[in-house]
């Protein structure tokens, strides 16, 4: 079922010649995980803020096309409502920070204060969210006073607090280390797995690949590429958009070049695909001997 | 949830009336205050009487000590200052109180002086009174309840927090011109110096976070119309919004007959 929707979406920043994004369709069903992924400037971001109808309503540019969700459109409704349905997750994490709170625990309680929600339910939604990212140690802290990835994680947790059915992050693992990323997604994959809707701007294609659902590479304001990640990462098409193929992919093309990967099977884009990939050569190779 | 020691603010954790107080009582009592200071009778006793009601005031709340310590740093430099200043060059200056070496310390202008620096001191005291005692989070809450624009009470309210975050900024900027060879320790002209270089990069960074920042709310639900809650619980009572109302009053009709003349 289409939950979100983008319809021959353009939009052009003020003062800017050229169009942040072009001609933009794309259908996102209740449930699923996409990622978005693309060089820097590519429109990830534009795209984001366009789902959480920052643009139109808080950029004076000029936008063309339709933004939707559950059938209806971003224009009619303020920024604050479109917040009930979606949350947005921010690439600088300090940014998503009110500055009008003093703790861990009151930052993520903020959300809930502009939604009306009674002061019991309140303690209850932000312990349980502060628990899920680890951060209740920290809950008497100053949130300009955590570190980056703690910060990465709290705002995070203030978005989820108010339990949207539409995650949108831009970027959120830029400051994090490795296993930081990794704890994000797993969060994410949960959170898809209650039945919320995930739609991520990502770099880290080895995540995605294992991840996500759905991958839309963009190109210049455009989508190139729509499909499940083991397609759309292992394109030949990937280098010209300056991104890299993952480590996985890499090692199946020199091991394809070699004669050591199965001819009919499509290069991986995770670890999974990479065994799956060896295992059945390794049968087919036992099976001939 | 009480903030740790790191969070930039001058609030003072104590469990008194004082602290108790809701902070628009607290502000109601500063305008009075200010009010009574500059609107009422310029006799000096009438001044010392106020002087006297907001040290008991401050007192009973536990605070003496730390007003004392703040009030000093401002007013020491402004009573060497303005003592002699007046003492000397007071336009009104008539009566000869002391002579020496030729410098002529008159009457007049010492009495301007001290009155002038007791009423600022009765303010300053109230002021610091509500700084210690109140928690700028409460006064946000207070704020956001009572004023009809959230955009308001987060332009009052956000300054102080937002200090933290700029002091961590300007410390970042400084590590990475300092990683560079830029020197921004020695002397004043040193600093003075390497102040530029570190102006242009912390203004850039405070407006891209401004933008970001006012999404971040406004993704956030700050500008909703719906009726808002609070985690912090903020004790009122209707003693104190009729104090309230009291006071304001009470500032009017004093205005009202300073302005009558």
């Amino acid at each position: 079922m289409i939950q979100l929707e983008t319809d021959h979406l353009t939009y052009l920043y003020p003062g800017s010649e050229s169009p942040a994004l072009h001609e933009v369709s794309i259908k996102i069903n209740r449930g699923e995980f996409v990622a978005v992924t693309g060089a820097n400037n590519s429109g990830k971001s534009t795209l984001c803020y366009a789902f959480a109808g920052v643009i139109p309503h808080l950029y004076n540019g000029h936008m063309k096309g339709r933004v939707l969700i559950d059938g209806q459109d971003n224009k009619d409704r303020t920024v604050s409502e479109i917040a009930r349905h979606l949350g947005l997750v921010l690439q600088i994490p300090g940014s998503q920070m009110s500055g009008v709170r003093y703790t861990v625990f009151e930052e993520v309680a903020f959300g809930l204060e502009n939604r009306g929600v009674p002061r019991e339910q309140m303690l209850e939604r932000v312990q349980t969210v502060l628990a899920l990212f680890g951060l209740e140690e920290q809950a008497t802290r100053s949130p300009f006073h955590l570190s980056g990835g703690q910060q990465q994680r709290l705002a995070l947790a203030t978005v989820l607090a108010v339990d949207p059915a539409i995650i949108v992050l831009d970027e959120p693992t830029t400051f994090l280390d490795p296993q930081g990323a990794k704890l994000v997604f797993e969060i994410l994959r949960k959170l898809q797995q209650q039945g919320k809707t995930i739609i991520i701007a990502e770099q880290r294609l080895d995540l995605i690949a294992t991840y996500a659902d759905r991958v839309l590479a963009f190109d210049r304001a455009k989508l190139v590429l729509d499909g499940i990640p083991r397609e759309v990462l292992t394109s030949a098409m990937l280098p010209d958009l300056k991104l890299k193929h993952t480590r996985y992919t890499q090692v199946a093309q020199v091991l394809q070049q070699k004669g050591l990967w199965p001819d009919k099977l499509t290069l991986p884009a995770s670890l999974a695909e990479t065994v799956d990939g060896l295992s059945l050569r390794r049968k087919t190779h036992d099976y001939l001997c | 949830m009480a903030p740790n020691k790191t969070t930039a603010t001058l609030f003072i954790d104590k469990d008194s009336w004082l602290q108790r107080l809701h902070p628009l009582t607290k502000l109601s009592y500063i305008l009075l205050t200010g009010v009574a200071a500059y609107g009422g009778p310029s006799s000096l006793l009438y001044i010392c009487l106020l002087l006297f009601c907001n040290a008991v005031i401050t007192a009973s709340g536990g605070l003496l000590k730390d007003t004392a310590k703040a009030l000093l740093r401002v007013i020491l430099p402004l009573l060497l200052f303005m003592i002699p200043i007046h003492s000397f060059l007071f336009p009104g200056n008539r009566t000869v109180l002391l002579e020496f070496h030729g410098m002529i310390v008159y009457q007049e202008g010492l009495l301007f002086a001290i009155s002038t620096l007791t009423k600022l001191t009765v303010v300053l005291i109230a002021s610091f009174l509500f700084v210690f005692s109140t928690h700028p989070a409460d006064l946000i809450t207070a704020l956001s309840h009572t004023c009809r624009s959230p955009s308001l009470a987060y332009l009052l309210g956000s300054p102080l927090l937002l200090l933290a975050s700029m002091r961590e900024r300007i410390e970042t900027i400084q590590a990475a011109q300092r990683a560079r060879g830029l020197d921004v320790d020695g002397n004043m002209f040193r600093r003075f110096l390497s102040l530029a270089p570190l102006l242009l990069p912390l203004v850039l960074g405070a407006i891209v976070e401004v933008e970001q920042r006012s999404i971040a709310l406004e993704v956030r639900g700050f500008k909703s119309t719906s009726i808002k809650t609070s985690l912090r619980k903020l004790s009122d009572s209707a003693l104190q919004r009729f104090c309230r109302w009291l006071m304001l009053a009470i500032a009017a009709v004093v205005l009202l007959l300073h302005g009558l003349g």
